[in-house]
């Protein structure tokens, strides 16, 4: 079964799109923080990793090089209410593959990880 | 709510001419169109804009407030406000379930609503040629607790909306 990685400070979000894509027959393991995605990265191998940026202990556009550091290959994309060019731009450069503004609808996320995986 | 209220026309004066520590009306309007578009989505409401307010001295509490600290080229806080069955009813609508009770999942959702509102205000100011950047919401709950906003003048504007009123606060200032 495809494993989606969700990191997302908010247990909503979390919540919202675990709901969404283990519907749509994906597994999904959750992380709270950047910290938390790249360890989890590393002991999971994910498929797919959705990344929000605004997170404590670590953010996610440093999870995103973190993990790129781990594996160039990973496919990365940011879910994120940041929409500011230079960070499309930033987190572009350093590797996301797509990336997803909040608030957004359900199936907005599904056609980032469809993309993803293709 | 402590302070004192500068009526309409004073805050227009002041919003003509602001000094260093007063939010401007241009860094107003990106929080409000971002208010208008993601509450519009998330809880399918349209939202009327109230009287604009400045606040000068401590905020108070609501039953539920969201506070987001703002970086970069402005610096300050982020503060929306909303009693609990406002809170309730509008994590109902974004659950797509009757929610009664205001777990922490609930206010997760609460707390993400003004996540979503700020970033989409950075957004905005973005276009503008304003680079600011937003830190995690952090959540309080219970009403009558005071936030200092460290000198910088509050402008306060009430959103209705079908779930009832959130209380947006700006207190920012430009560099």
């Amino acid at each position: 079964m495809t494993l989606i990685l969700i990191a997302d400070d908010a247990a909503f979000m979390r919540m919202r799109c675990g709901r969404m894509l283990t519907e749509h027959g994906f597994e999904v393991v959750e992380a709270e923080n950047g910290r938390e995605a790249v360890e989890k990265y590393q002991a999971l191998k994910p498929d797919v990793v959705l990344l929000d940026i605004t997170m404590p202990e670590m953010d996610g556009l440093q999870a995103l090089r973190a993990i790129k550091a781990i594996d160039p290959q990973a496919r990365v994309g940011m879910v994120t209410a940041l929409g500011q060019q230079q960070v499309v731009m930033e987190a572009l450069q350093a590797g996301a593959r797509d990336f997803v503004v909040k608030p957004f609808q359900p199936e907005r996320v599904l056609a980032a990880v469809e993309k993803l995986l293709r | 709510m402590q302070g004192q209220a500068v009526v309409p026309p004073e805050v227009e004066h002041v919003l003509t001419s602001p000094p260093q520590h007063t939010p401007r009306a241009e860094h107003l309007e990106p929080f409000l169109q971002a208010a208008r578009e993601v509450l519009e989505l998330e809880l399918g409401t349209s939202v009327q804009r109230g009287k604009l307010q400045l606040w000068q001295g401590s905020q108070t509490t609501q039953d539920i407030t969201v506070i987001i600290g703002i970086t970069g080229e402005l610096t300050g806080l982020a503060i929306y406000g909303l009693s609990e069955a406002t809170a309730l009813a509008a994590i109902s609508r974004m659950m797509g379930t009757a929610i009664e009770e205001l777990d922490d999942l609930a206010l997760s959702g609460i707390a993400e609503l003004g996540n979503c509102i700020a970033g989409r205000a950075t957004t905005l100011l973005g276009d503008r040629g304003i680079v600011a950047n937003i830190a995690p919401p952090v959540l309080l709950q219970g009403a009558g607790s005071r936030i200092s906003t460290a000198g910088i003048m509050c402008l306060v504007v009430p959103l209705a909306t079908d779930v009832g009123t959130i209380e947006a606060q700006l207190a920012i200032k430009g560099r």
